[in-house]
């Protein structure tokens, strides 16, 4: 589990954390008076409260700051001390609108994340198969292991495939009744991501080893190719 | 300049015994395992109406968990489980009726399960196939496919002229147990209300066997009265029939 962080994430926090720290420096450097720095620090993240509204948009829900609560507060909190708020209170602004840095910073991450790491390719959750290996996970599957080979040179040709899952699942009972044939009854392990994804998934192997079905945090993706990735027992190579 | 120093060595000196609290109560080294009269004994202060007759002795699952079968004075075989907790041995879990049950000593690591019981030598089981299963599923929401395969897994072992048994999961029970995981784990939405234990589809089961590779009957170890305490470690394992098996 400790490879699976979101480097563009990390990647992303940092710089707008990078860019808020360098307007907070901006400010503090022009302010005629001595300012206190661990004041100014203590300042923006209170800043950086707020009151927010869940709205639907863009395929997900937006977190909107609309109350600058911790300005407020601070405000509150200097009531007596008028000359603190004056010199302190450009930082809890800072801190506020840090809130919408963040916010465009998400939106940013999307489109760059589907271009490292692209959901729908297969090569995003198989990037390393050297460790990998099958295990049969239902006994209507016949022994055999996994042909590496094969399995890496039709990964980047492989097109995703619309199934239906309700045909599926009748399909085992529809046939032979007293022998349920599972159609995935493989399933591989030892595979690794794309390094800095994140992504970890669960991959099923169709029984004729010419079929993939990538389980994911978000949905699941089925391709299907020519060539089998399974060496069957007893086959002849 | 005096009231700072007291206070600075006050502050450390409270640290310093929290600390020592911390490692004694959770990190301590485990003393000697309770010898059988003392396991008895214990047994009997928490569980009297247990009225154990006999401790068949203790077994490490590793060295801070112990698994104790033992046969009641009413003929019953059943076990304890034991941990060191708080500084102290502990009677986590116990039963008098001694079907299988799968120990999840640490649930985020499946390497750490233990399948224990303790079965009554009338019932004659020779055999016990044990079961890993996930039920097929499929569900469609808003135009998005999804599809569970079954998985359906099985470890035959063989009751080697004792009662009580224990044994680890195979290592691919655990490699599936542990991908699965890993996804599950992902799909929550947000770091600060994760739950590294998402409930999981896949459930155990066993089939006991005689000598002549029939099912047997289990008269003594399932049926009848009995009573237990199973902690929240201890997870079923279902007495399957031929109609819940494929294939």
């Amino acid at each position: 589990m400790i490879h699976h962080f979101n480097s563009i994430n990390i990647l992303l926090g940092v710089l707008s954390w990078l860019l808020i720290g360098l307007i907070a420096i901006r400010f503090y450097r022009k302010h005629p008076e001595k300012l206190k720095a661990w004041k100014v620090v203590l300042v923006l993240l209170l800043g950086l409260f707020s009151f927010t509204i869940n709205i639907n948009g863009f395929g997900s829900i937006i977190r909107l700051p609309i109350l600058p609560l911790g300005v407020w507060i601070l405000y509150i909190l200097l009531l007596k001390n008028k000359n603190s708020w004056r010199k302190y209170r450009s930082f809890a602004w800072i801190g506020f609108f840090a809130n919408f840095v963040f916010l465009f910073i998400s939106f940013v991450q999307i489109p760059i994340e589907h271009l490292v790491y692209p959901s729908d390719k297969p090569t995003t959750y198989l990037a390393n198969v050297n460790n990998a290996s099958l295990i049969i996970t239902h006994p209507s599957g016949k022994k055999g292991l996994l042909n590496k080979k094969s399995l890496i040179k039709q990964l980047p040709n492989m097109q995703e495939k619309k199934f239906y899952s309700a045909q599926w699942y009748e399909e085992t009972y529809l046939s032979d009744k007293s022998k349920n044939k599972e159609r995935f009854p493989y399933e591989l392990i030892g595979i690794d991501p794309k390094w800095g994804s994140g992504l970890s998934s669960v991959i099923y192997i169709e029984r004729n080893g010419k079929g993939i079905l990538i389980g994911t945090a978000k949905r699941q993706y089925y391709f299907h190719f020519k060539d089998s990735i399974i060496k069957w027992e007893g086959e002849k190579q | 300049m005096k009231k700072p120093i007291i206070i600075t060595s006050l502050i450390g000196f409270g640290l310093l015994l929290t600390c020592f609290a911390l490692y004694w109560f959770y990190f301590s080294k485990p003393s000697p395992f309770p010898d059988s009269y003392h396991l008895m004994k214990k047994l009997d202060d928490s569980f009297p109406e247990a009225s154990v007759e006999k401790v068949q002795g203790y077994f490490p699952m590793d060295n801070r968990h112990f698994f104790v079968p033992f046969i009641t004075k009413e003929n019953k075989y059943g076990f304890s489980c034991w941990t060191w907790k708080k500084h102290k041995w502990e009677l986590t879990a116990m039963n008098t009726m001694g079907e299988p049950f799968l120990w999840k000593i640490n649930e985020r690591d499946p390497s750490t399960y233990r399948i224990i019981w303790n079965l009554h030598p009338n019932d004659h089981i020779r055999s016990i196939r044990f079961f890993m299963i996930r039920d097929r599923g499929y569900h469609v929401s808003e135009g998005v496919e999804h599809y569970d395969p079954k998985i359906q897994m099985n470890e035959d072992t063989s009751l080697k002229e004792k009662s009580y048994g224990f044994m680890k999961l195979p290592k691919n029970w655990g490699n599936l147990i542990r991908s699965n995981n890993e996804v599950e784990i992902e799909k929550q939405p947000d770091f600060f209300t994760i739950n590294f234990f998402p409930r999981t589809s896949v459930y155990f089961g066993w089939i006991p066997y005689d000598e002549d590779g029939k099912l047997a009957k289990l008269n003594n170890s399932m049926y009848g009265s009995g009573f237990g305490r199973l902690g929240s470690d201890l997870e079923d394992i279902r007495f399957m029939t031929g109609k819940d098996i494929e294939f």
